[in-house]
């Protein structure tokens, strides 16, 4: 059975919290680690889980402040598995959040949601 | 040893700033660094060009980090690899440089893929980076690949480079400037 997954925000790296139950998902914060696969390895695996075990809805919240290259490049893949989650018939929303004065992640938000075809909405706060 | 050194002045109404590290570009500095930035800098900067310069700072310093030649062989010293950056800013533009000794084989390859990037516009940039975005990343890459287009990108000008010898070492320099919103016309 598929367990909840919580890291807490450090200076370095994003807060996570995916719960399996709900299928809401939210990464928060700065990343910049010093092995990104490290940290983002397990956050794929659990998706992967979670779309064959769960099968239900996922939800993913993103408030980002700043990704390091490294960074983007795991969070493009891990929206590339929600993508064929999707194309599979799999039900799926991202809510990509941004400060009100944050062009460059609302722009990154605006290039990603380019090449999905899922519910994907844009969020200042 | 690591070196730091910063200064932030104005001189006859026109403010001008710098911040210098010479050492080990570990995450450890690169913490301190993102913080210090955040302190020191983000109030004589506009949101967008902090946001910049903070991307392109890590990067470049990351990249030393990961990638110099320079470096304990022994990793029981220091791990990362040493290099120099310079943060150097006034009224119409910031300009960021990294130096650290390389190869000649890293130096033909970072040429190559430099001069080709360069060589691109905004659309094709665009094109190549959501490319390398579904490639997998290269295996002598420690970070995603799309690190110098992200920083040209970003800066929206060329992420240029000089070579220079040193004690018969090769010394790589990175430049990048933004320039800066209140002098966009």
């Amino acid at each position: 059975m598929l367990t909840n997954l919580t890291l807490t925000k450090t200076k370095n790296t994003l807060g996570v919290s995916f719960d399996a139950a709900s299928g809401i998902l939210e990464l928060s914060g700065s990343s910049y680690p010093e092995n990104t696969t490290e940290f983002f390895k397990p956050l794929i695996d659990w998706i992967q889980k979670y779309f064959l075990e769960v099968t239900g809805k996922m939800v993913l919240n993103i408030k980002i402040d700043y990704l390091n290259s490294s960074s983007i490049k795991y969070l493009s893949d891990m929206i590339d598995k929600l993508e064929n989650y999707h194309k599979g018939g799999g039900e799926v929303e991202l809510n990509w959040h941004h400060k009100e004065d944050d062009d460059d992640i609302k722009e990154m938000g605006e290039e990603i949601k380019e090449d999905v075809s899922f519910k994907f909405t844009i969020i200042a706060q | 040893m690591n070196n730091l050194l910063m200064n932030i002045s104005s001189e006859t109404g026109a403010q001008t700033f710098s911040f210098s590290y010479e050492g080990v570009c570990d995450n450890e500095f690169l913490i301190a660094f993102t913080e210090f930035l955040s302190g020191s800098f983000a109030q004589i900067m506009t949101p967008h060009e902090f946001k910049v310069v903070l991307f392109c700072s890590n990067e470049l310093l990351q990249n030393m980090g990961f990638y110099s030649a320079d470096r304990d062989p022994s990793g029981e010293e220091y791990a990362a690899g040493k290099g120099k950056f310079l943060l150097a800013g006034n009224e119409s533009e910031i300009t960021l440089t990294s130096e650290n000794c390389v190869t000649p084989e890293q130096l033909q390859k970072i040429s190559a893929k430099l001069d080709y990037y360069n060589s691109l516009n905004t659309e094709d940039l665009k094109t190549l980076y959501k490319q390398k975005l579904k490639d997998e990343s290269p295996d002598d890459s420690k970070g995603g690949g799309i690190g110098f287009l992200e920083i040209i990108r970003k800066s929206k000008n060329p992420l240029t480079y000089s070579v220079r010898t040193e004690e018969d070492k090769l010394r790589l320099i990175l430049k990048t400037k933004l320039r800066r919103i209140s002098n966009v016309d």
